[in-house]
């Protein structure tokens, strides 16, 4: 039973989430958009660590990078990265303010952010690398208001 | 991890050094069509406000616009007829390729890749118009882009900006061949590999050669920006600007060339 009434908050937010990094950004806006899928997968793990793991945070990953048409396996990786951090602080960082993990969302969207622009440069697709660390900053801001949301749809088992 | 890790790297290699996704990636990305749609739909409600809520007044000036631009170009395409049997003739005289009307298709943009440094967007226009893989596709200004993927009702379409494309071009003033390399920003392109010695100023417009027979010959690409020669550098650097709007083109044109006749003309060089 409390695994079912995980499963609806999560999906409706992962869609919700999949949707939005689809909104058509022009004009150079596209590169403050904030890795929405990272703060999903962050929330999540940071709220049921026991049962959410690297595996789903790679398979989040996979998925985006084959609906997006990125490279394959880009975004799992880095979500995994990300994911495997989480893991190794376990437990200590559930019980952190919400600004102590602004911080921490900021350090891991600046990981996320080099992986990606790793391995952009690694399959040798060049571009304006500066502009996507826009991104991190956007994501750090976003990210007090992501996690008010998702707490006021989600009281989590515990 | 590891094992999380390795797979992915994997996977990055598999898609970068091989095709072997392809076919499970393109059927994945048709997956993305509600998404598109979805996060398209206030693009197309202002575009649906903007053709129904205009008064009498706007229509009526709009109209007698239209019709004075009509006229016009019906003048011009009046002149263009004889020109156009006048160069046929001289192409006969010189032996040279045919080229044939392009005729075209107006295709719709139904969305934009969510990646900024991949720059796609998807048209709704697939194999069921007869649309092909390679095929060039237009704006009303210049060169977009080619299709690069495909469905039944519709494709994706690679923008001449994006950092992975490169369209053989030539300056229109002095007939220059070159090559534009995207940049991954839309708003420039860059040329490589320019000596020093070639005669390329700033201003010079720069149109699609058709050399490697996948665009047309004669659409505007750009036109060239600044022209800069460093010292120690081979090659001077030359910014170029896009002619086509291609950051905000939501129709677009596709075209269907026919140059059949340029093999033709090959052989006949060859013997």
């Amino acid at each position: 039973m409390a695994s079912q009434s995980l499963f609806r908050p999560l999906a409706l937010s992962l869609l919700l989430v999949l949707v939005l990094s689809f909104l058509p950004l022009r004009g150079g806006v596209e590169y403050w958009r904030p890795l929405l899928l990272m703060l999903a997968v962050v929330y999540w793990l940071l709220t049921e660590p026991d049962r959410l793991g690297i595996g789903f945070a790679w398979c989040c990953g996979l998925v985006f990078d084959l609906i997006t048409g990125g490279i394959l396996g880009q975004h799992a990786l880095a979500l995994s990265v990300c994911a495997y951090l989480l893991e190794l602080f376990g437990q200590r960082l559930q019980h952190f303010s919400l600004w102590h993990h602004t911080i921490l969302v900021a350090l891991l969207a600046t990981l996320y952010q080099l992986v990606v622009i790793y391995i952009n440069l690694l399959v040798g697709r060049e571009g304006q690398s500066w502009f996507m660390f826009y991104a991190v900053v956007s994501t750090t801001l976003v990210w007090p208001i992501f996690a008010r949301l998702l707490n006021w749809f989600y009281q989590p088992s515990r | 991890m590891l094992l999380l890790g390795l797979t992915a790297l994997i996977l990055i290699g598999l898609d970068t050094c091989t095709e072997w996704l392809e076919p499970a990636k393109s059927r994945f990305e048709q997956a993305a069509r509600p998404f598109h749609w979805l996060t398209n739909l206030p693009a197309r409600l202002s575009e649906w406000g903007d053709e129904n809520v205009v008064s009498r007044k706007e229509l009526e000036a709009e109209n007698e616009q239209l019709r004075t631009e009509l006229s016009i170009h019906k003048a011009q395409m009046l002149r263009m007829a004889e020109i156009t049997a006048e160069n046929a003739r001289l192409r006969n005289l010189l032996n040279a390729t045919e080229l044939l009307d392009d005729k075209v298709l107006v295709a719709e943009l139904i969305g934009v890749s969510p990646d900024p440094l991949s720059h796609r967007i998807l048209i709704n226009r697939g194999s069921r118009d007869g649309a092909y893989i390679g095929q060039p596709v237009l704006d009303d200004r210049g060169l977009m882009g080619q299709i690069v993927r495909i469905w039944k009702d519709s494709s994706q379409v690679l923008l001449i900006t994006d950092s992975s494309h490169a369209v053989p071009v030539q300056v229109l003033r002095n007939g220059v061949r070159t090559v534009a390399e995207g940049t991954g920003d839309y708003r420039r392109m860059a040329l490589r590999y320019v000596s020093p010695t070639i005669d390329i100023v700033a201003g010079d417009v720069l149109v699609s050669s058709g050399l490697g027979g996948r665009f047309p010959v004669g659409y505007p690409v750009g036109k060239v920006l600044s022209t800069e020669q460093s010292a120690g550098q081979a090659y001077m650097s030359v910014v170029v600007e896009p002619t086509a709007n291609i950051e905000r083109s939501r129709h677009l044109l596709l075209v269907f060339s026919n140059v059949e006749d340029l093999s033709a003309g090959e052989d006949e060089d060859g013997g």
